[in-house]
Formats: C-alpha cells, structure tokens, sequence
C-alpha cells in the first residue's frame, strides 16, 4: 500500500517537473505575473492614489478591501468552530473512550525565573505589536501582523502561569466580542461610506465627515480597518491556543 | 576596511560557537548536558553574529543616524534573545526534572543517590 | 533544453514541487493524524512559496514599498522659493484658463501640470500665503509620481497580497484540523489511522457509541 502511495507520489512529482519546462524563469520580468496590465498599474498609481508607500497593504486593505472583510470573518469563523467543537463540555457528558482527566493541572507552576522574564518582556512585545499595527503603511506590518503578535504576548502570559487563572482575566465571551468587534470595525466603516453616496468600502467617499482630502481619507480608512483587523485576529488566535492546549477544559465548570 | 575586518572575524567566530553547540548537542550523554549546551551556544554566537552583522551596516552606510538606528533594533534583538532564550533553557530542565528525568552521574560518586532513591 | 536552464533558472519551482509531493506524500500514507495535518502545513508552504516566488523580479527590490526619496523629493528645502514662483504660475494659468475656457478645455486634458496647477490655484484662492505654502507643499507631495516609475524596479506586490490571505486561512483552518483530532481522540482513544478504523468498525459491538447523546436521551427516556 506504501508503495503504491509513493509510485503516485513520484508520478505526480514527474509530471509537475515536466510541466515546469513552459514556465517562465525565475524574476524575470516578462513572465504574464510581473508584465501584466494590472500590476504595473498598481505598481505605478498607489502611491498616487491613496499616499500609501506599501503597496501590498494599499492593496490588501483599500483595492481588495472586501477579500480582506472576510478573510477576518473566516478567522473568526474558526476561532467559533473550535470553540463548538472543544470548549462547550460538551466532551464531559458523554461516554468516551479516554475518560475525561479530573484534575487538568497541578500546582500552578510558580518559577520565579519564568514569572520575572515574562513581566519583563510581555509589555515590549505588546508596544511592538502596536508599533507594526501602526507601521503598516510604510513598512511591512499592517493589522494580521501585529494581531498575531499581541496574541503572543498574551499567550506568553497564559504559558508561563496557571492557565485557569489567566484565562478567567480575559474570559471566553470577552475574546468573542471582541472578535465581533473587530468585524464590526471594518464592516461598519465600509458601510459608513455608503451614507455619503459612494459604494461599500469605497473610502473616498468619507472626506466628506473630516476635513480631508480624498487621498488622505483613503489612508487614514486603512489604518482603522486595520485595526478592526487585528482585534479580531489577536482575540481569535488566543482563543484557538487556549482551547488546544486545555483540550477544552480552560472553562471553570461554572461557565459552560 | 578594518571595521570589515572586524565585522567578518565576528561572524565567523559566531558560527564557530554555534558548531560547537551543535556539537555538544548531538555527542553530550545526558539530557540536561545536552540542553546546557543549547542555552550557552545560542546566546553566544547571536551576539557575534548580530553584532557584526550591525557594524557592516554602519560601516556602509557611513555612520548616518538612520543606520545606528538600525544598529539599535539589532541590539534590542539581541536583548531580547538573552532574555529569553536561557529562560526557555531553564524552564525545559525544570520540566525534565518534574518528570523524573535523572542526570548521569559517575558510578562510585558521594553525590550519587539515585541507587539509593526508591 | 540545457542543464544551466533546467535547474538554475527555474529553481524555484524544483523547490516548490519536491516540497508538494514531501506534502501530498505525508498526507496519503503516514497513519499517525497529526502527521498528515503536518504533511498538509508543508503542502500549504509549497503553494504560498510558489506564488511568492513568482513575484519577484530581476532588479526589483526586496519589498515592494516606495523608498523614501522617490515619494520626498529632496527640493523641499526650497519651499518658499517655489511658493511663490508655484503660486504666481497657478494664478496666471487659473486665469488663462478662465478666459480662454471654450478654446483650451484639450489642453485641459492633455496636461497634468496644469490640470494639477489648477487644482492648486483652486487651493490658493481660498486662504493666505501661509495657507497658500500648504497648499503648495501639498502639490509637491501630490505631485504625480507615476510617469516616475519604472514598474521593473519595484517586486510584484499581487501575490504578497493573495499568499497574506492564504496564510492566515492556513493557519485558521489548521486549528480546526487540529481540534478534530483532539475529539477524536477522547472518542477512540488513539490517533492512529488504522486504530480507529477498526474501532469503528467494533463499535456497534463494544457499546462504544458513535452517537452519544441519542443513546443519551434514549436512555432518559
């Protein structure tokens, strides 16, 4: 059955190999990606138009804007499907074949090492966090980086005490809402625009509620719905760690 | 070009310290031996190779304020691997330890107690 | 098709494909569940190097980001300079558009400089100088920058952008995957593929229900 498995493997390896003879070579800058018509006109007319310097976030969060709205919602959506699949104690009422352990940890684990490092380190990495968030117009950064980066802090809170603890300072509903939140940010600013005549996500339309131009709007609409981004993504991956690692049992008995 | 120089020493005497920690990695007999020598390699060589790494950039740049700028990122990098990489180091023996994991020791040594431990 | 042309001018899809079929492999035949969620985490990798290997150019920068000095030309040291000599063109060209409007509305269209120095004027016309200097100063920040621009000195910026959005779809759907796992160990109390056919295939035998809460609520009742 292996071989069988790896004799398909290889043949596909073959033909892909094969077919790698018609494509273009490597940075070269006639091949259809780089020479096509809608790259040089972003790669032209960003900064023109919306003042951004980083072009990918331009693109990511004003051109593709509404791909961007629901990549958010699939992050939520699985930070949601984890929880129903993990988190409800669900898992304590039926009859399993690995009963559910009694006693999740021991002792906190108190290491005055841990417990100093983390203190020390935990409020430089969330300033980091926010510095990439803010940063995302002139450098690579932008709302998922830095979100991801706040959940690390977070999460370095979580590992290196009791997780029970931590978990009961920001619960489960809060990490929620405030994925909610997030999607609330970015959807409602896009549907701000829509009351003054332009279509959804169309952030031109907004030099009309402060004194700006349409250039500077742009800009300035990326910045927020970055930020409704990394709400979302900081809550949610948080909440993925916690259900992982506890197995769903991070709820107190009480909660779920 | 002696600061090229410099800069070229240090980061292959940063790789030098890494050969070693891999070294000890892989041939060291126990586990706590073994992760001794994981926390001293890692923080030695980043400083090296950071460090030089930094002093090339200053020296192309010729000492403008935005390249010391970028020296100091670099520094904050290398703080910031001091502190936690030998704090991770600790934390995997502590874990080791709690485990029951025992460290070798010499057969007829005083200190050897765990023929003794039931 | 020589060797040179082969290999090194298309080492990124070598790359890309012996790394998919590493993925696609651990997928088809390892037993143990987490190590073909691993095996997808590589097949994932394989495709999101690829496309970003696509974007990259010859003599194009690492990142694709306007530097500093392209967008910030260096002559605005002498802004007041420029004010004036800005403003009294505008003034003129404002003019000689208003009075010649019906007869010169191609050369409208066919200048930037004067459809931007009437835009300009537009901004003059509305304050004093010190407004007038940040109207300016605004003209020199959105002087277009486009004919500027060679597009082969700058990275592709479209499949970044497309590789961001797969990856933190990976990452999301990766959690999921793995949560499945966890439930299915609780319930079959192993993770190996084999394992937990055969107790599937036992479980109407063992008692160890596959639908739990309806044995549940038929045992309520």
């Amino acid at each position: 059955m292996k071989v069988f498995q790896t004799i398909i493997a290889v043949v596909l390896g073959a033909l892909l190999i094969y077919a790698e003879a018609d494509f273009p070579a490597w940075a070269s800058s006639k091949s259809p990606a780089n020479a096509g018509e809608l790259s040089q006109y972003y790669i032209k007319n960003i900064y023109d138009e919306t003042l951004v310097p980083n072009m990918v976030t331009a693109v990511l969060a004003d051109y593709r804007g509404y791909d961007t709205l629901f990549e958010t919602v699939v992050v939520f959506t699985a930070g949601l499907a984890i929880f129903a699949i993990l988190g409800t104690g669900v898992m304590r009422e039926k009859k399993t074949a690995v009963p559910a352990p009694k006693r999740i940890y021991s002792e906190p684990p108190f290491d005055l090492i841990v417990r100093i490092s983390t203190r020390m380190l935990v409020p430089v990495i969330q300033l980091f966090a926010l510095y990439v968030l803010a940063h995302g117009h002139h450098s690579p950064g932008g709302g998922f980086q830095g979100g991801v980066i706040l959940a690390a802090s977070f999460i370095m809170l979580e590992l290196s005490s009791d997780l029970r603890a931590e978990a009961a300072k920001l619960t489960h509903r809060m990490s929620i809402w405030l994925g909610i939140i997030g999607i609330v940010i970015y959807a409602g600013w896009g549907t701000l625009s829509l009351f003054f005549g332009g279509h959804f996500l169309d952030y031109d339309m907004l030099q009309a509620l402060f004194p700006l131009d349409p250039l500077m709007a742009r800009s300035h609409s990326m910045l927020i719905v970055e930020v409704g981004v990394a709400f979302t993504v900081s809550s949610i991956m948080l909440l993925i760690f916690r259900q992982l690692v506890s197995g769903g049992y991070s709820i107190p008995d009480k909660q779920a | 070009m002696i600061i090229e120089i410099i800069s070229i020493t240090m980061i292959i005497s940063g790789l030098f310290f890494f050969l070693g920690a891999v070294a000890g990695i892989i041939r060291f007999p126990d586990f706590y031996t073994r992760m001794h020598a994981a926390g001293k390699g890692d923080t030695l060589s980043t400083v090296l190779v950071i460090g030089g790494i930094a002093l090339y950039y200053m020296e192309t740049h010729h000492w403008e304020w935005s390249a010391i700028l970028v020296a100091l990122k670099l520094l904050a990098i290398i703080i910031f691997i001091f502190i936690s990489s030998p704090t991770s180091t600790h934390i995997l023996m502590k874990a080791g330890f709690d485990a029951g994991i025992k460290p070798k020791l010499k057969e007829n040594s005083e200190n050897n107690t765990t023929s003794e431990e039931s | 098709m020589d060797l040179q042309t082969l290999l090194v001018s298309k080492l990124n899809y070598w790359i890309f494909v012996i790394l998919m079929i590493v993925g696609i492999w651990a997928i088809m035949s390892k037993n143990n569940l987490i190590k073909k969620i691993m095996g997808l985490a590589i097949f994932q990798a394989a495709v999101i190097l690829f496309y970003v290997s696509l974007a990259s150019k010859e003599h194009g920068t690492d990142i694709p980001i306007y530097p500093h000095d392209l967008i910030h030309p260096e002559h605005h040291g002498e802004v007041d300079h420029h004010v004036e000599e800005d403003s009294a063109k505008a003034h003129g060209a404002y003019e000689k558009h208003e009075t010649a409007h019906h007869e010169e509305e191609h050369v409208k269209h066919s200048d930037d400089h004067d459809a931007h120095a009437e835009k300009d004027a537009h901004h003059d016309t509305h304050g004093d100088h010190q407004e007038a200097a940040h109207g300016v100063a605004h003209h020199d920040a959105h002087a277009p920058i486009a004919d500027s621009i060679n597009a082969d000195d700058f990275n592709n910026p479209l499949p970044h952008v497309l590789m961001l959005t797969a990856i933190v779809v990976g990452v999301a759907t990766l959690g999921v995957g793995l949560s499945l796992i966890q439930r299915v160990y609780r319930i079959y109390g192993s993770i190996e593929e084999n394992e937990i056919l055969e107790a599937i295939q036992n479980a109407s035998d063992d008692g160890l229900t596959l639908q739990p809460e309806e044995e549940a609520a038929a045992q309520q009742e």
